[in-house]
Formats: structure tokens, C-alpha cells, sequence
């Protein structure tokens, strides 16, 4: 089981994906391949993660990254996070196997699994406020 | 307040699938009552998140998971379908990929992209038909069951 601290951001950019992306990792040297960015006209997601041994990222701190990037962020979601492999059985009571809906949720065998949202913020009047 | 709301999203859900049956009667196009029944599956889906979040009872996943699904329907499409073929106890990549298809299939149908055939829009039906028995299963887990798949939602 591994651990990792991941962040949500929604966003505005008319940046491309791959220079988002490319820009996350020449900043952040400690993230791993698991860099998502969806895009949708100019609204904007990322997602992506550290190690869970390195310190977590204040909002302010996030924005001032992103904004280097092209991105203006307008809500932030930091969660810790444990990824382990999925194993399949067979649940014998009729109620509802939440580890096989989590895995399906989280896209594959290997399940990445929250454990709660440690940090989580929205901009509000061009200030970053804890919500 | 929670339960008034959680009663109203379900009886929204309900009504749009006695418009699409009354539409059916009407013999209006496909497209459109394709459109009604899954805006009757994105409330039924709605429903379940607000049955999901009043027990869980965290309220920064409440606001977290408010501002950022309310308005995407894919994901309330993929968290009805992956409920649904849970409860079929598929293994993990049939439910992945038969969501995938589908909850794209359903965005592109919504969007009004394709036209709608009967087969495909009883298939929709047949999905909805399930909501009751859905419901029952949601209501059947417990408060850290809820808070993980919440927390699950938040990060698509």
C-alpha cells in the first residue's frame, strides 16, 4: 500500500493541456506520472499527486504556481490518498461490495482509495478562504 | 432540511419519467424523450449523492461534492451505471469499460449528437427501471461506506 497526498483544482486557463502538463513537472519535481488535466472550453481540472512524506502545499502557495502556468485556480481540493491492488471475492450478503464500486470509480485494478480531504479551498473577492 | 431535499430530487426524478412515458404516448421523437430519461437517471443519481452525504455528514465533502458534480453529467451518468453493475457483481474492468462506453454514448445523446433509436432508448429505460432496487442498496450502507465513495467522487 502506498501513500500519496493528492490535489484537485478546478480552474480557467487558455493554455494547452501538454504545456499545463509540462509545466506542473518542471515545477513540482516531486510529482509522479499521475498528472490528469481535463479540459473543457476554458474551465480546467488537474489532479495530480506527491509522495505523501513531502510537505502539503498551502492554497496561496498552489495559485501562485498555477498562475505561472497560465492557469487561474478558483478551487482547491488537497486529500491523502492510499493506492493498493484490487482483489477480487465474491461478498456472499446481498448488501452493496464498496470495494469493487470504489475500484470501478477509480478507474482500474490499482485502487486509489481517499482517506479524507485534509486541505480544501475556493477563491472568494480574489482571496483564498477555507472552506 | 437534508431529507426534504433528498424526497424532492427523488420526486423530480420520478415526474421526468412519467413526462417521457406521457411524451411516449405523445409519440414525440426519440431524441427527446431520450433527453427526459436521463435527466430522470442524472436526478436519480443526484438522489444517491444526497443520500450518500447525509450519512456520511461530512460538510466539507458536502460543499466540495456540490460545486463540482452538480454540473457534470458524465460523472452522475458513470456513478449510476458503475451502482448498477456493482450490484450485477461484474469483475472490475467489464464495469470500467461497459461504463465508459455507455456514460459517453448517454453525454453524446443528451448533447443531441446522435439519433436515438427504440432499441436504444428502451436500453436507457431498461437502466432507469432499476432505480428502486438501487436506492434500496444505497440506503443499506453505512456512514464510512458513504464518506469513501464520497470522497472517491470528489477527486473525478
Amino acid at each position: 500500500m502506498e501513500k500519496h497526498i493528492r490535489y484537485v483544482i478546478d480552474g480557467y486557463t487558455t493554455q494547452r493541456v501538454e504545456d499545463i502538463k509540462k509545466g506542473l513537472k518542471s515545477h513540482l519535481t516531486n510529482l509522479d506520472d499521475d498528472i490528469k488535466i481535463s479540459k473543457n472550453g476554458y474551465k480546467v481540472s488537474l489532479s495530480f499527486r506527491t509522495p505523501a512524506n513531502v510537505r502539503v502545499m498551502q492554497c496561496q502557495e498552489i495559485d501562485e504556481l498555477l498562475s505561472k502556468l497560465g492557469v487561474v485556480a478558483t478551487r482547491i481540493i488537497v486529500s491523502d490518498v492510499v493506492t493498493y491492488e484490487y482483489m477480487t471475492y465474491t461478498e456472499s450478503n446481498k448488501r452493496l461490495n464498496v470495494n469493487l464500486l470504489i475500484a470501478a470509480l477509480s478507474d482500474g485494478k490499482t485502487v486509489e482509495r481517499s482517506e479524507g480531504i485534509i486541505l480544501s479551498c475556493k477563491k472568494r473577492d480574489g482571496k483564498w478562504m477555507r472552506i | 432540511m437534508d431529507e426534504n431535499l433528498e424526497r424532492r430530487i427523488k420526486t423530480n426524478s420520478e415526474e421526468l419519467y412519467r413526462l417521457y412515458q406521457e411524451g411516449k404516448n405523445l409519440r414525440l421523437s426519440n431524441n427527446i424523450l431520450a433527453f427526459v430519461l436521463l435527466s430522470a437517471i442524472e436526478e436519480a443519481s443526484n438522489h444517491f449523492i444526497e443520500i450518500l452525504l447525509s450519512k456520511c455528514g461530512n460538510s466539507t465533502l458536502m460543499r466540495n461534492i456540490t460545486a463540482r458534480i452538480y454540473n457534470k453529467h458524465e460523472i452522475k451518468y458513470e456513478l449510476f451505471l458503475v451502482i448498477y453493475y456493482t450490484m450485477q457483481n461484474y469483475d472490475v474492468e467489464t464495469i470500467i469499460e461497459r461504463v465508459k462506453q455507455l456514460s459517453s454514448k448517454w453525454v453524446n445523446i443528451r448533447s443531441g449528437y446522435v439519433n436515438v433509436s427504440e432499441e436504444e432508448l428502451n436500453e436507457i429505460e431498461t437502466y432507469y427501471s432499476n432505480y428502486g432496487e438501487m436506492e434500496k442498496v444505497i440506503l443499506g450502507l453505512n456512514k464510512d461506506e458513504s464518506c469513501d465513495i464520497l470522497n472517491t467522487l470528489v477527486q473525478m
